[in-house]
């Protein structure tokens, strides 16, 4: 879990889907415009907005920009497997109660000496209020931090997939309501509504219920001519034609059944690396260093090199096969193969 | 925080929101009605000026799932763009798959056992077929149908009678008669066609053949193409056949033409394949959704469950070694670990392509999904289903090596190489849905090693094509399998699948 804050600047709030979309720009976020409309109607409805889509085209990103860009603060729950109420609302400063019990210790005892009885005794603690349930020992996690801020703030709950439904439903009360209830203390509602971005790489199915309660957007790779100018703005040393180059890659990889695509930042540092290799990595063997940037899994490294080997043949020899619909070709494949098996036993 | 204007409230934009919810559910998109105020607002705050705008920002709002994309550009299509899909043919059932695309005086034969025969089998063997001494009694010894009934009587011709005694029922809770109207040699829509109705006891008087009268007549022919027996065609038939496939190619190069630079993409309406798929996803995301993995034990602050004292004393030390954080150890549902098995022989080659997609997405959706197809050996076809596109699937598993096709399914032995050689595959997390008709052609059925199959793993479900009255035919083995699964579902298509998918998922969990 990180809480992190950024130098808020003065508040200010987005009147037209293209303000947003400048405000963003000058953050060096190039927002699409369909994501704009949504991002804009989400801070004009209050309405929680949930980002679903594969790691690495910006998700969390936006959240950081759109902080800036709105000069509000950004509050950041990340989640993970096994996160818990109290990493995420709030918790009880069990440390320093016990200390200030233990320094109280005395007083207290002498205000009971006065009790004759240990019942007498009982009751008298009771009633005394020794202070150790107080917004001083509380300490206040993201969810509950966002909550209580006195300045307007971007409550960014990143990666939420990774919790459990528990944690799902302890956030329905704060997405939907807008405050937090803690039992010894009261309710809090929140001084300013904060707007919350939820994040999700859809490796789990959210709940009907949290779903019901958000703004719901499909955040998809942008279109190649979009991703180079990310790449641009954030590598601006870098030449137009090997970012377009490697763009190109980075795109073709994608199609691929791969374990993980390239994610923007990974193609942003692919266009940095194949500018340091000089040629902009239109060599094969500078081009096997950029999937090393790009791809991450050995299973996945063997197929994006199969593709690239098989583009690069199918490229040289013209297809001169008796053209047959695939199933009859696969078929053919497998019972050819069967029978090679057939004759070696 | 911006605050919008307070204006005098329009009553228009009250019954364009709510007839829209309207449109939406009509097309499967499930919008509560705390979402049609969400569309007001949205209709309110960005205005019909920009369409595509107002498209973005409904979407948002309505759009929960994927599957529901489409759903949602239909309806939007046609409530602002007022663009026809033809609610005529919406109200009728349509045939799923390729036969969707077909105009509706041509039957697409999905079950025609020939097709699969030429798929599967040597291009030679028909016409080796065609040498061979024409065999009167072959079609009698046969059978029509793999799942012929003993006591079957056809009737052919309007001369033949069936009539049924009564008066020799010696079972006292009566009993059951099926009658199964064929509609031999029809060619054209709207004649008779085969459906199977049960009647009970008594004989059949006025009132009873009024009512299967009735039944028939309100039989739908569209649902039942599949069904046309193409043997012996008339030659009448034959020319409204070429006549038909005629206007089809006739109407194919229309569309075509009129479509000069794109000829991929047809507009007319819905695309089946895509709806298909998007049952299909459907149909997966719910049964991930439904699942749950094996449960394991975690340490958790909690009210309940074993103390965990290793967590307890370390939490402990901050507050001077008193334990005032309780650690307990409870159970959590694990992660969805499944272990898919495909048959792929020619009996159940007509949901064979289903069934892969199905696999497909959901080893898309969950992440540890191996997928094994068997015909009479198994075969682990994870990484080429995975290499694959949705298209390909059926391709990519059926060219696996080791996968022989025109072997003869024996669900026997496929267990008991399943347990030597893919036996690390099934574990007490592993959750198996098994997926064919478990006919293994008179081979053994070998329940013995499905019951250790089911005890090995988490949980076992098995999704079959076929009815529940076939399962305890002769060849049939799933009246043995089924005492060892928690779950039997019969299902033939993404739809059924999404109807029974709550059940398969409890099943699986």
């Amino acid at each position: 879990m990180i809480t992190s804050t950024t130098t808020a600047t003065e508040p200010k709030a987005f009147d037209t889907v293209e303000e947003l979309s400048a405000g963003l720009a000058d953050q060096g976020y190039l927002i699409d415009d369909e994501l704009a409309v949504v991002v804009h109607l989400a801070t004009l409805l209050d309405r929680p907005l949930l980002l679903e889509g594969p790691a690495g085209v910006g998700k969390t990103e936006l959240a950081k920009s759109l902080a800036v860009a709105a000069g509000r603060e950004l509050i950041r729950l990340q989640c993970y497997e096994g996160l818990d109420e109290a990493r995420a609302l709030y918790e009880w400063d069990y440390a320093r109660q016990l200390l200030h019990v233990q320094m109280l210790r005395d007083r207290i005892s002498g205000e009971l000496a006065v009790e004759s009885s240990l019942a007498g005794a009982s009751k008298a603690l009771a009633r005394t209020d020794v202070g150790v349930y107080t917004e001083d020992f509380l300490v206040p996690r993201p969810l509950l931090a966002a909550i209580t801020s006195t300045v307007p703030t971007v409550l960014l709950v990143d990666e939420i997939d990774r919790t459990d439904e528990a944690m799902e439903a302890v956030m329905l009360e704060v997405l939907a309501e807008r405050q937090v209830t803690v039992p010894e203390l009261g309710t809090f509602v929140a001084r300013s509504v904060p707007w919350v971005i939820l994040t999700s790489n859809d490796t789990r199915e959210l709940s009907p219920a949290l779903k019901r309660r958000c703004l719901h957007f499909q955040v998809d790779y942008p279109d190649a001519e979009r991703e180079c100018r990310i790449v641009a703005v954030r590598a601006p040393a870098v030449e137009k034609s090997v970012i377009e180059r490697v763009v190109g890659l980075a795109r073709d990889l994608r199609e691929l059944p791969l374990r993980k695509s390239p994610s923007i930042a990974e193609v942003i540092d692919a266009a940095r690396a194949a500018a340091h290799l000089g040629d902009g990595g239109q060599d094969a063997t500078h081009r096997r260093v950029l999937l090393s940037l790009l791809v991450k899994f050995g299973s996945d490294l063997d197929i994006a090199r199969r593709s690239i080997e098989t583009a690069a043949v199918q490229s040289n020899v013209q297809s001169s096969e008796p053209a047959g619909s695939g199933t009859s070709s696969a078929f053919g494949l497998g019972r050819a193969r069967s029978a090679e098996r057939a004759q070696r036993r | 925080m911006i605050t919008v204007a307070a204006r005098p409230r329009d009553g228009v934009l009250d019954v364009l929101s709510v007839t829209f919810g309207r449109v939406l559910r009509a097309h499967a998109v499930s919008v509560s009605p705390s979402e049609v105020i969400e569309i007001r607002r949205v209709m309110d705050i960005v205005g019909a000026a920009d369409i595509d705008r107002l498209r973005s920002g409904l979407c948002c709002v309505c759009v929960k799932y994927a599957y529901e994309r489409p759903g949602f550009g239909r309806a939007f299509d046609m409530f602002f763009r007022g663009s026809d899909i033809g609610v005529d043919n919406l109200a009728q059932p349509r045939p799923r798959g390729a036969a969707d695309v077909l105009p509706d005086d041509v039957a697409w034969d999905d079950d025609f056992t020939g097709a699969a025969r030429m798929i599967g089998a040597d291009e030679h063997t028909d016409e080796v077929g065609d040498l061979m001494a024409d065999d009167p009694d072959a079609r009698e010894r046969h059978g029509e149908s793999a799942h012929r009934e003993e006591n079957d009587f056809s009737v052919s011709a309007g001369a033949e009678q069936l009539a049924v005694d009564t008066d020799t029922e010696s079972v006292a809770g009566g009993v059951t008669y099926t009658i199964e109207v064929s509609e031999a040699d029809s060619a054209s829509v709207g004649e008779l066609t085969g459906e199977a109705t049960r009647v009970r006891g008594t004989p059949i008087g006025l009132r009873d053949a009024a009512a299967i009268l009735r039944a028939l007549d309100s039989y739908d022919a569209r649902r039942a193409y599949g069904t046309d027996d193409g043997e012996g065609l008339s030659d009448r038939h034959r020319a409204e056949l070429v006549k038909a496939l005629n206007a089809f190619i006739e109407a194919l190069g229309q569309r075509l033409a009129a479509q000069p630079g794109d000829t991929t993409h047809v507009d007319d309406g819905p695309d089946p394949v895509r709806v298909d798929q998007a049952d299909i996803d459907r149909a997966c995301h719910r049964l991930v959704q439904r699942m749950r993995g094996a449960p394991r034990r975690v340490a958790r602050r909690a009210d309940h469950g074993g103390l965990d004292m290793r967590r307890t004393m370390r939490a402990s030390v901050a507050t001077d070694g008193v334990p005032l954080e309780l650690w307990r150890r409870i159970h959590r549902k694990g992660p969805v670990r499944l272990l898919l098995l495909a048959d792929v022989s020619l009996s159940v080659r007509p949901v064979t392509g289903f069934i892969l997609r199905l696999a497909q997405t959901l080893h898309r959706v969950g992440g540890r999904c191996e997928v094994i197809a068997f015909v009479d050996r198994p075969v682990l076809v994870t990484d080429a289903l995975r290499a694959a596109n949705a298209d390909s699937a059926l391709t990519a598993v059926l060219a696996a090596d080791g996968l022989d096709l025109a072997a003869t399914s024996d669900y026997g032995s496929v267990w008991e190489e399943l347990l030597d050689s893919y036996g690390d595959l099934v574990t007490k997390r592993t959750s198996v849905l098994v997926v064919g008709d478990a006919r293994s052609n008179g081979f053994s059925p070998r329940a013995e090693l499905f019951a250790e199959l089911s005890r090995r793993a988490h949980r076992v479900a098995w999704v079959t094509p076929e009815p529940a009255r076939y399962w305890a035919q002769t060849g049939c083995g799933l009246k043995e399998y089924a005492p060892n699964c928690a779950g039997v579902v019969s299902a033939r298509d993404g739809a059924e699948l999404v109807r029974r998918c709550d059940e398969l998922g409890n099943a699986l969990s």
